[in-house]
Formats: structure tokens, C-alpha cells, sequence
């Protein structure tokens, strides 16, 4: 190794001088961001904000898991309902909704959810859940920014730049060390702070990880390095395209409010502009009122049985509900695809379904609380039989069973997200690069 | 002098591109989302009609004696243009349905409210954070300090300034926002609702200011422009991204409330008991050899006692229940008050109509509207059965003439009432920011 080294040095030009001077350039580059204000400032939110969430979010989680144990269905009662993801922890996503148990009515089969456990605290609707997702898609994209906004920009206002490229390095092989470099400072009290945080939640005696959750936990941490990665490359190539620090400064928060804010939390509001739908309100008072009604019909003896009006009132509850989740679907797909516009709602999509708590996982929970209805209403039979009193109490009676998505088909749901991160990146690093290469250094 | 520092504070804020950055942020998404609120107010109305018009055949169809009260407490809620402006507590945050969307969950949808409380709050650091420490940089400080100029004249002229460059993107914004929701041919605005933007319009400034004194703390706190920037947004970040958030979720570490889960198992134990002593009076009853109407008598009182038990356990309860979260609630407010974003929040949604207080008056109203409900009915009722002594509990009723519920908002008095608090803690905000910026000033050193 050293004699390569010391080889290169007396070959100006080959290979190993290359890599020796990328080195030295990237060590510069960590050295002057770790001894720089701005790393404390990454430091203290890093270690602050994610282990205080992830402290707070596991209390959540303990208390929702208490919420389930004291659910879970006795013999007689048909209620669908799962334990809390363990990786909710990180990012909480839809599980809160999902949490609630739903009871299942054989008569029409109704179903009942009961309270959500925070229902309690209405402040909770007014501010997002802090949960990691959200401080890395917040907070941490704001800190990449901090560390990319000066790369060119402020260099070249130092007067630094036209002296280092006054030595034999290409432009090329600077701009990379920068990027590498910089990412390398910026990450580092990132992973250092949420292995902690990792550590914490496995060593609480409530949490057991299973492999596969290990693997999403670090899938998780992966597709949030490189939502970071996106943004730094972004401060890069902003920084490479004006003439001073201040200015990529203003223009990247900019940026950044558009991307984190604005796009995500106006995508939800203009899909229900363009697909509207009634609100879950109508809905319910729609099914109250067709409950009621029906039963006055059958005391009035415009219904023949009570058997005919509660098929009448399951039909027509199936038909209200089905119409309202198509429309629901309907704008789901497109809030979705709205908020793809921007990446921090890709990054939102991969950890929430990474953690099991995405929009795919709600859909396809609800689906089979859907069928376990089905399968309830049908197995609670004919009344005039006495077959209810049988079903009620019988051994045959329907499960509840939910199969979890696979890691794979987890995976497979959010492709289009991951494609979107990875092109950004891709993006904003050739821009990087190309507007490096044109940059007037002096 | 003061004049002249400000002026130029001014028109160097003006010239640079953080005003033309900022005027872009603000005017687009005041506008955008003036113009998607209102077309959402638009739908929340036909949806709101729809309901309404739902309970009116349904009453003109179906009315009878049993039943009533499921169909009384869905009781909608009248949407206004400034709760759509404004959105606050989710409208459906209170309702339990297995079809809500889960959208809203994920990302919270965008208001003006947001806006400002997020996006201006920013902005407001940005024009701010060099104001003291940039000017030692560019060497101009220990210029302007040499005239015959004390240093509170000096940070009050920046502070004028700069806050009313700041001023101009936002003021532009709201109302070219407001122009937007006023030329929507579908929309009124009353009176009583321009004064309730005015309200919210000044708190928005105070809470501006607040953020716009702490950039000018900061910048006198700091040597570097770079530095004050790391610093302010750091600030920032916990003001606005940490505290509110997390807040609610320290609280309930620090407070826990039972499991609502529990609280409604022993609902339903109370229940289940009940049921079982009413059966088992009734069997006795009945080995007892009572008949008729002895019987139906006897049974009546059992059924009565039992009901009122039961409704008094359950009651206490509830109340305990409630009593602990409200407890929780408030210690989570607490907290968030370290910061003035949640303050800005709570205090803007209340006066818009869409907060706390506001959801506290509707149910209230709820409340008297279902109790009137039932002394019309039970009159009512009282009249229609000495007209027919057979008249039952399933047979149809004529109730054309029962009383509809009219929501009155609360009026401007009482929303500044619920907010003054608010109010009071953004001046010390103000204040305290400001103060302190003043005797950091004082020790600076300009060179």
C-alpha cells in the first residue's frame, strides 16, 4: 500500500495519486463540517429530537398494545382487530385507525369500531405525529440543506475554490469529494442517533422484533439515507448554480418548503377537489336513518319478517358503503399520485409501508375486515332458524385473520416511490456536476 | 436617523432576493390555496344540504317515538367559508366511522392557518438573521455606530424596517387571497366574518413579529451571518416542527389516561349486569305469581331503578374518564406553549371558529338543541296520546312542527374571550424577544 503510494507520487498523473488527493479532499471536506458550528447543530436535533421521539412513540405504542390485550374477542363476540405494529414505533403511519377493534353484527352486519385510544386528546388532530418518518422528512432534509447550501457557493465567496482548483484536481473528482464528504459529516450523528434509537426500542422488554422486521427496520433507515442523499445532492447542485451562500440558502428553503410542506399537504386537499366525495358523516347518518326506517317499516307491517328487513338493510348498507369506498379508493389513488410530486411524500409512502402502516396495508386490512363481515353475516344464517342461537356460540364459527404483506410485496407496492428517489438523486447529481463544470470559480 | 436606518433597512430587504423569494412562497400559496379552500367550503356546503335535506324527508317519512335519539345526536355541523379558510380540528376528528379516510393521517391537509404559522414564521427568521451580525460582517455596524446614534434607535429602526419589508409579501398575499374567496359568486362574507379575519389577521402579525424579534435575538447573539442562520433555523425547527408535536405525546408519559378500550369493557360489564338483575327480577317476579298489569307495574319500577343505576355508574365513569383527559389535554397545552407556533395555532383557530372552544360551543349547542328537542316531543307526545290512548311507540307521528337546530357561532366577544390568553402569551413573546435582543444589543461587540 504505502509503496503505491509513495510510487504515485513520483508518477504524477496515475491512478493512486488520484485517489490519494480524492482522499485528502474528502478529509478535508469532513474535517472542516465536523469542527463546524452547523455539525453541534446536527448533533444536538439528531440526538434530541429522535431519541425523544422514538421514546415518546414507544409509550404510544406500549399503550395501544394495551388498548389490543384488552380487545381481543372473547368466544361469543365477532370482532376484528390486530395488535399494533411493532415498527409503528418509527413510523406510526395508519396504524392508529387500524389499531381500533371493529365488531361485526350477524344481524346486518354492521360494523362497529370502537374508540380510537387517543380519541381522548383532540390536540393530536391538529399537529402531524412525530414520529422518526417525520423528523427524517422534516427536520433531517433541512439539516442535508444546512450542510449542502455553501458547498460551491460559499467556497467560492471564501476564495477557496479557485485555489484548490488552482492544483491538479478536476472539477469532477472536487465535486464528488464534496458530495462524499459532506454526506459522510452529515450522517454521521443521523445513524448515530437512530442506531441508538433502534437500540432503545429492542431493548424495551414490550418490543420483540421479528427477522423480517429487523430487515424492514433497516430497509427503513436505508431509504431514509437516501431521501437524504436527494436533498444534500439538491443543496449541491443549488449551491453549484449561484454565486453566493446566501442566495442558495434562501432558494433551498424555498425549495424545501414546496417539496416537504406544500406539495404533500395541498396534494390531499386539490384530489379532493378534483374527485369529490361525500364526507363519512353522510355516510353514517345515511345508515342510521336505513336502519330505523327499516325497522319502523317492519312494525308497520309494510316489511313481511324481520328477517326480510335485515336483509334489506344489509343490502342497502353494502350498496352505501360500496359506493363510498369506491369513491374513497378513487381519491386515495389520486391524492397519492398527486403527492408522488414530491419526494418527502414518496419517502413518507416507503417507511410507512416499510413499517406496515402504509396506505396498501390499510386497504388490505379493511378488505379483509370486509370479508370477515361477509363471512359473519352469512354464518349468522336464516333468523327465523334457530340457527342464530347455534351460530353465536358454535365452534365453526368465522375467524378473523388478516395476512400481513411480505416483505417482497411490501417492497413491490412502493417500487414507484424508490424509482422516484432514486431518479431525483440521479438528477440533481448530474445537474450537480454540470453546472459545476460551467461554475465561474472566481 | 431612525428614519433613515430603517429606510435603508427597508429598501436593502426589498432589493435582495430573499423579498422576491419570499413574495413568490406566500402570494402562491395564499392564492392556490385561497382558491382550493373555497372550492372545498363549495362542496362541504352541498354535502352539508344533502344532510340536511336527508333528515327533513327522512322526519317527513319515517318519525316515530322509538329510536329518536341516534337520529338527533347526528346533528350536522354548519360549515363557514372562515372554517374552510381556517381549518383547525379535522371535522370528522370526532367521528367514529370504519370508512374515514386515511389520507389526512399521513399529511395534513394545507390551511391558511398552516401557512402562516409554517411558511411565514420561516421567513420571518430569514429576513431577520443577519440583520445585527451580517451588518458587523460587511463592516457597516461599527460604521453606523459611529454617528451620534444611540444602539436602541439603531435596533428599533432595524426592527421597523425590516419588519415591514417582511410585511409586504405577507399583506399582498392575504389579500390577494382574500380577493379570491371574495370573488367566488357562491360565497357571502358577512360582517362579523371580516372582522374575524381582521382579528386573525393582527394575531398573524404578532405571531410574525414574534418570529421576526427572535431572528434579531439571535443575529445579536451571533458573530457570523452563517452561524445566526444555523441557529434560527435550529430554533425554528423545535418551535415549529418539535414542541407542537411532540407535546401532546409528553403529556401523555407524564399523565397517562386509562385506555379508553378499558373504559368501555366496564361500560359493558355495567350493562351486562344490568340486564342480567332485570331478568332475574322478572323471573321473580313472575315465580312471585304476579299477572297484567301488576306485573307490567312491578316490572316497570325494577326496570326504572335498575336504568337509573346503571346510568349513574356509567355517568361517574365517563365523567372520571373525561376529567383525566382533560387533565392530559391541558398539560399538553401547557407544554406547547413553550413555543408560539401552537399558541399562533390555538388562538387562530378559535377565532376562526374551527378550534377548541369553538367545537366545545358546538356540542353545547347539540346539547340545548336535543333537550329542546325532547320537551317539544314530550308535549307533543302528551297531546297526540290523550287524542289516542293506543297511539304506540312505532306508530307514525306527524312532526312537521318540531323545533330545527340553528347554530349560532360564537360571537367576536367570546372568541376574543377563549383567546386572550393566547393572545396575552404572544405579546410576551413579543416581548421577551425583543427585550432580549435589546440588552444583547447593548454588550455587542460591533467591530
Amino acid at each position: 500500500m504505502f509503496t503505491s503510494f509513495t510510487d504515485a507520487r513520483s508518477h504524477p498523473g496515475n491512478q493512486g495519486d488520484f485517489v490519494l488527493r480524492f482522499l485528502t479532499l474528502i478529509k478535508k471536506e469532513i474535517t472542516q463540517h465536523v469542527l463546524s458550528y452547523r455539525f453541534i447543530i446536527a448533533v444536538l436535533l439528531c440526538f434530541i429530537l429522535i431519541l425523544t421521539s422514538v421514546t415518546v412513540m414507544l409509550g404510544d405504542y406500549k399503550k395501544r398494545l394495551a388498548n389490543y390485550s384488552v380487545n381481543v374477542p372473547k368466544e361469543d363476540e365477532n370482532r376484528a382487530i390486530k395488535p399494533p405494529e411493532t415498527l409503528s414505533v418509527f413510523a406510526k403511519g395508519l396504524d392508529e385507525g387500524m389499531c381500533r377493534s371493529f365488531d361485526i353484527w350477524w344481524g346486518w352486519g354492521s360494523i362497529n369500531p370502537t374508540s380510537k385510544s387517543q380519541r381522548v386528546n383532540v390536540l393530536f388532530a391538529l399537529f402531524a405525529t412525530p414520529d422518526f418518518a417525520y423528523i427524517v422528512k422534516s427536520v433531517i432534509s433541512l439539516l442535508a440543506i444546512l450542510f449542502a447550501f455553501d458547498a460551491i457557493s460559499g467556497e467560492r465567496e471564501r476564495g477557496t475554490l479557485s485555489l484548490m482548483l488552482a492544483n491538479s484536481v478536476s472539477r469532477g473528482s472536487l465535486l464528488l469529494s464534496k458530495l462524499v464528504g459532506g454526506y459522510i459529516s452529515l450522517i454521521l450523528p443521523f445513524v448515530l442517533a437512530s442506531l441508538f434509537g433502534a437500540l432503545f426500542v429492542s431493548l424495551s422488554p414490550i418490543v420483540s422484533l421479528r427477522s423480517d422486521e429487523w430487515v424492514r427496520l433497516a430497509l427503513i433507515f436505508l431509504a431514509s439515507l437516501g431521501y437524504i442523499a436527494m436533498f444534500f445532492s439538491l443543496g449541491v447542485l443549488i449551491s453549484a448554480m449561484t454565486k453566493q451562500a446566501a442566495s442558495s440558502a434562501v432558494i433551498l428553503l424555498f425549495i424545501w418548503t414546496i417539496i416537504v410542506f406544500a406539495i404533500p399537504n395541498a396534494g390531499t386537499l386539490v384530489a379532493k377537489q378534483i374527485a369529490p366525495m361525500p364526507s363519512v358523516q353522510k355516510l353514517e347518518e345515511e345508515k342510521t336513518q336505513t336502519w330505523i326506517a327499516e325497522i319502523f317499516k317492519l312494525s308497520n307491517g309494510q316489511t313481511t319478517s324481520l328477517q326480510t328487513a335485515w336483509d334489506e338493510i344489509h343490502d342497502r348498507f353494502v350498496q352505501l358503503e360500496g359506493d363510498y369506498r369506491n369513491k374513497l379508493n378513487r381519491l386515495i389513488n389520486l391524492s397519492q399520485n398527486l403527492c408522488r410530486l414530491s419526494p418527502a411524500a414518496s419517502y413518507v409512502y416507503i417507511a410507512t409501508a416499510l413499517a406496515q402502516t402504509g396506505i396498501s396495508d390499510e386497504y388490505r386490512y379493511k378488505q379483509a375486515v370486509l370479508r370477515y363481515r361477509t363471512e359473519v353475516f352469512e354464518h349468522g344464517g336464516d333468523y327465523r332458524e334457530a340457527k342464530i342461537v347455534r351460530a353465536k356460540n358454535s365452534v365453526d364459527k368465522p375467524r378473523f385473520g388478516y395476512r400481513r404483506l411480505t416483505l417482497s410485496e411490501s417492497i413491490q407496492t412502493i417500487s414507484l416511490d424508490v424509482a422516484a428517489i432514486t431518479a431525483f438523486t440521479a438528477l440533481f447529481f448530474m445537474g450537480a456536476y454540470l453546472a459545476f463544470l460551467k461554475y465561474d470559480v472566481r | 436617523m431612525f428614519w433613515n436606518i430603517a429606510q435603508k433597512e427597508f429598501l436593502s430587504n426589498i432589493l435582495s432576493l430573499r423579498f422576491s423569494v419570499a413574495f413568490l412562497l406566500a402570494f402562491i400559496l395564499m392564492t392556490l390555496s385561497a382558491y382550493v379552500l373555497t372550492s372545498d367550503y363549495e362542496h362541504q356546503v352541498e354535502d352539508y344540504s344533502a344532510r340536511v335535506m336527508a333528515k327533513e324527508n327522512w322526519f317527513a317519512q319515517y318519525a316515530h317515538s322509538n329510536r329518536m335519539a341516534p337520529i338527533l345526536r347526528q346533528t350536522p355541523k354548519p360549515p363557514t367559508v372562515l372554517s374552510a379558510l381556517f381549518r383547525g380540528i379535522p371535522q370528522d376528528a370526532d367521528v367514529e366511522s370504519f370508512y374515514q379516510s386515511p389520507m389526512p393521517a399521513l399529511f395534513p391537509l394545507m390551511d391558511w392557518l398552516f401557512i402562516v404559522g409554517v411558511v411565514m414564521s420561516l421567513l420571518a427568521l430569514i429576513f431577520s438573521y443577519d440583520a445585527i451580525c451580517g451588518e458587523r460582517e460587511d463592516g457597516t455596524l461599527s460604521l453606523t455606530m459611529s454617528y451620534p446614534v444611540s444602539r436602541s434607535v439603531v435596533l428599533l429602526s432595524k426592527w421597523t424596517g425590516g419588519f415591514l419589508s417582511l410585511l409586504m409579501p405577507f399583506v399582498t398575499a392575504w389579500f390577494a387571497g382574500l380577493h379570491i374567496v371574495n370573488i367566488n359568486p357562491n360565497i357571502h362574507l358577512s360582517g362579523r366574518d371580516f372582522g374575524v379575519l381582521g382579528l386573525v389577521f393582527l394575531v398573524s402579525l404578532l405571531y410574525i413579529a414574534a418570529f421576526f424579534a427572535l431572528g434579531i435575538l439571535i443575529s445579536t447573539r451571533t458573530r457570523s451571518a452563517v452561524a445566526a442562520i444555523m441557529t434560527s433555523l435550529f430554533v425554528w425547527v423545535i418551535f415549529a416542527l418539535g414542541i407542537p408535536n411532540l407535546s401532546p405525546y409528553v403529556a401523555a408519559q407524564i399523565y397517562p389516561t386509562p385506555s379508553i378500550a378499558a373504559l368501555e369493557h366496564k361500560i359493558n360489564a355495567i350493562y351486562d349486569e344490568a340486564d342480567r338483575v332485570k331478568s332475574n327480577a322478572w323471573r321473580e317476579l313472575r315465580a312471585k305469581g304476579l299477572k297484567g298489569a301488576e306485573f307490567e307495574k312491578a316490572g316497570l319500577e325494577v326496570v326504572n331503578r335498575v336504568n337509573r343505576e346503571v346510568n349513574e355508574k356509567v355517568e361517574k365513569l365517563k365523567g372520571d374518564f373525561q376529567r383525566k383527559a382533560d387533565r392530559q389535554t391541558n398539560i399538553a397545552l401547557y407544554i406547547s406553549c413553550l413555543s408560539p407556533f401552537p399558541v399562533f395555532m390555538y388562538a387562530g383557530t378559535d377565532l376562526a371558529g374551527a378550534g377548541r372552544y369553538s367545537e366545545a360551543h358546538f356540542n353545547k349547542a347539540v346539547g340545548r338543541y336535543i333537550s329542546s328537542f325532547w320537551d317539544y316531543f314530550n308535549a307533543k307526545w302528551k297531546k297526540l296520546k290523550s287524542e289516542n290512548p293506543w297511539l304506540a311507540g312505532e306508530d307514525k307521528l306527524d312532526l312537521s312542527d318540531r323545533p330545527r337546530f340553528q347554530y349560532q357561532e360564537p360571537s367576536i366577544r367570546d372568541r376574543i374571550n377563549a383567546t386572550l390568553l393566547y393572545i396575552a402569551l404572544l405579546f410576551l413573546f413579543n416581548i421577551i424577544f425583543f427585550w432580549a435582543g435589546y440588552i444583547s444589543f447593548l454588550r455587542y461587540d460591533v467591530r
